[in-house]
């Protein structure tokens, strides 16, 4: 009897013990399930990212590329990068031999031959419904799956222009410093020094790094900053000629330099003249509407120089281009140059850029002398600088230089006389950034070498 | 009755009461256990949601389906403070900004749960009316970073400075027996929101 009690109370003490225990477990194991979940979609959503990462690089290093990587052993788990981009390495855009293919909600341009695979998961053909295509895109899918978890970011990338840029310098030689503020997205493709606590308002990308100086040595980045960029100040005159609408040449020699005055109107026309190296006298003025001059956008002087001042009203890049022929290849403003339409007051269509192989300056005239100046404009002096002439710079007049655009050059230039830290002569610099340019730039306006991500989904 | 059956029954009753009292113990020691170890397995499902939602979150700062809604990623944070944040997003992925608010309730507005600490992180989309779950945050704390790494004193009057993120989380379990509340915590020690980077 005694011993019969004894062994049910040892079972039943079992027993207690036991559903205890496995309650105790399994609410052990659920917590530990919970983490590895957690583990999982955070593993598989790394190598979704380093896809994503490992074909960035691949378009950075070659605009043309749209190889991908399929199932790839990485990291315990495996990635699949979809690649979509119809730029050649000369950066025409093109679709022939590819098709569009909606992947999982998004429209790819993918070549004729991976179709096949891409309907076999699922996919359908045509774009995505209800999304337009833009083909200057290029778009990384980068698919990561880690123990049956899969995780998918997807990166869009676009061409860059340099007309983004708020100012860009190759080198830069007079350090940014204490109570100077940039506005827009600068980008120096050397080391960029500092002085004290210049303002950058828009992102700064430098290729060398940053080296700051000063007390404190404290520059405000409030767009950010990024280092190890490598944006080379060329580009090739050869796209821009052919989209060209008008290429004014020397018409007696085409081996000497031409001048053209380009002088534009507030009611949308532009009055233009000619004067070949050599020659004295110059053709005479024709006034025509920009839109039946320079559909397209673009005015091409060869072995030229430009001599421009007005109101813009339009969407139009002028070019200087040197082509060997010293002493060509400058743009001059000769008076005030502005939008019939300022941007900063409202919307605007009206959008210039200014394109000079070596130098843009402001030309000490009459016109230009004793007065501040205005210049509403995306510039870029490919081998040179911007600036004003020297006789503007050292004149006995104090003025301002408004610059509404950008200014991309090859180094710095100076605007004014200063006695130790303050300007006392000359044209105070004094620019906004346009930030229309962002989004939409001069009529076939040069591209950097490289895509740019804008959007980064994950 | 004999002597020798009063001491079996006394014997029996000492050991039968000790068993008991061990019962007793081990039934009190089990409840207070169950407590806790459902608390902390609560607790830490309730991080996992909390801190899934987020990094999806705070991963998409500056994110529009259609890029051109935002071409100058640098404005995408309006506001940082130490337990708030409201920045651009597309939350829903249909090409339209949305702006996301994420700030820590007072502890007054949770007076009826039995944890005196956990208020409740509020996650308004656009101009909808607060709302939630009370998932146990006693602590949310945001610490902001520049391009260069040092890191950002508050007030921060221009939140584009913003590059990197820390995010300090601390949930405890609403109810717990004899309120030995389980407490868990949580960091991300920076988080980078992909799209402040672009361009």
């Amino acid at each position: 009897m005694g011993g019969k009690a004894a062994l049910f109370l040892v079972l039943g003490f079992s027993m207690i013990m036991l559903v205890v225990g496995n309650n105790f477990t399994s609410l052990t194991n659920r917590s530990l399930d919970n983490f590895t979940k957690y583990y999982k979609d955070t593993q598989a959503y790394n190598i979704a990212v380093s896809g994503a990462n490992m074909a960035a690089n691949q378009i950075f290093w070659d605009r043309s590329y749209s190889g991908g990587y399929s199932n790839v052993s990485f990291s315990g788990g495996t990635l699949t990068v979809t690649v979509s981009n119809n730029t050649s390495s000369t950066g025409t855009i093109s679709q022939a031999g590819k098709t569009l293919v909606c992947h999982r909600g998004t429209t790819l341009s993918l070549p004729n031959g991976a179709v096949a695979a891409h309907l076999a998961h699922g996919d359908v053909l045509g774009a995505c419904g209800g999304t337009a295509y833009d083909a200057t895109l290029a778009t990384i899918v980068s698919e990561g799956t880690f123990m049956n978890v899969t995780k998918t970011v997807i990166v869009v990338l676009q061409p860059s222009s340099f007309a983004k840029f708020g100012n860009y310098y190759s080198s830069i030689s007079a350090l940014p410093a204490t109570g100077d503020t940039f506005h827009g997205p600068f980008h120096t493709n050397g080391r960029l020094d500092t002085w004290g606590t210049p303002v950058f308002l828009g992102k700064v990308t430098t290729r060398n790094g940053l080296r700051a100086l000063g007390s404190p040595p404290n520059p405000q980045f409030l767009g950010g900053y990024q280092s190890g960029v490598d944006i080379p100040l060329n580009f090739d005159t050869t796209n821009m000629r052919s989209n060209a609408d008008v290429i004014f040449r020397n018409t007696a020699n085409q081996t000497r330099g031409v001048n053209v005055r380009l002088y534009f109107n507030a009611n949308g026309t532009v009055t233009y003249q000619t004067q070949n190296e050599g020659s004295s006298s110059w053709t005479a003025a024709q006034t025509t509407a920009l839109t039946t001059l320079a559909p397209n956008g673009v005015l091409y002087a060869d072995k030229g120089n430009i001599y421009t001042k007005g109101t813009v009203n339009g969407a139009l890049t002028i070019v200087a281009n040197k082509n060997g022929r010293n002493g060509y290849g400058n743009v001059y403003q000769e008076d005030q140059l502005q939008y019939a339409a300022n941007p900063i007051n409202g919307y605007s269509d009206d959008m210039l850029g200014i394109i000079a192989t070596e130098n843009i300056r402001i030309q000490d005239n009459a016109n230009t002398r004793r007065k501040s100046i205005i210049t509403q404009a995306s510039m870029f002096a490919m081998n040179g600088n911007i600036r004003p002439e020297d006789g503007l710079i050292t004149q006995n007049f104090l003025g301002d230089w408004h610059i509404l655009g950008g200014l991309i050059a090859s180094t710095t230039g100076v605007t004014a006389t200063y006695s130790g830290s303050t300007p006392v002569r000359g044209l105070r610099f004094n620019h906004r950034y346009d930030n229309r340019f962002l989004l939409n730039v001069p009529p076939s306006f040069p591209q950097t070498k490289n895509f740019e991500v804008v959007s980064w989904y994950e | 009755m004999g002597f020798s059956t009063l001491l079996d029954i006394l014997g029996s009753s000492l050991i039968g009461g000790i068993l008991l009292m061990i019962l007793f113990s081990v039934q009190d020691t089990t409840v207070k256990n169950t407590y806790n170890y459902g608390g902390e397995l609560i607790v830490q499902q309730n991080l996992v949601e909390v801190v899934q939602l987020l990094e999806h979150d705070f991963k998409k700062i500056g994110y529009c389906k259609d890029w051109t809604q935002i071409p100058d990623p640098s404005v995408s944070i309006i506001s940082a403070d130490t337990s708030s944040i409201r920045f651009l997003t597309d939350h829903n992925d249909d090409g339209i900004v949305d702006t996301l608010r994420y700030y820590l309730g007072p502890t007054s507005a949770l007076t009826a749960t039995p944890n005196p600490r956990d208020r409740m992180l509020y996650r308004v989309i656009n101009s909808q009316t607060p709302g939630g779950s009370n998932l146990g945050v006693t602590r949310f704390r945001l610490k902001y970073f520049n391009a260069l790494g040092a890191e950002l004193s508050f007030p921060i009057t221009n939140p584009g400075q913003i590059y990197t993120m820390e995010i300090n989380i601390n949930i405890e379990s609403t109810i717990a027996y004899n309120n030995e509340f389980s407490t868990i915590y949580w960091r991300q020690i920076r988080l980078a929101a992909r799209n402040l980077r672009n361009r």
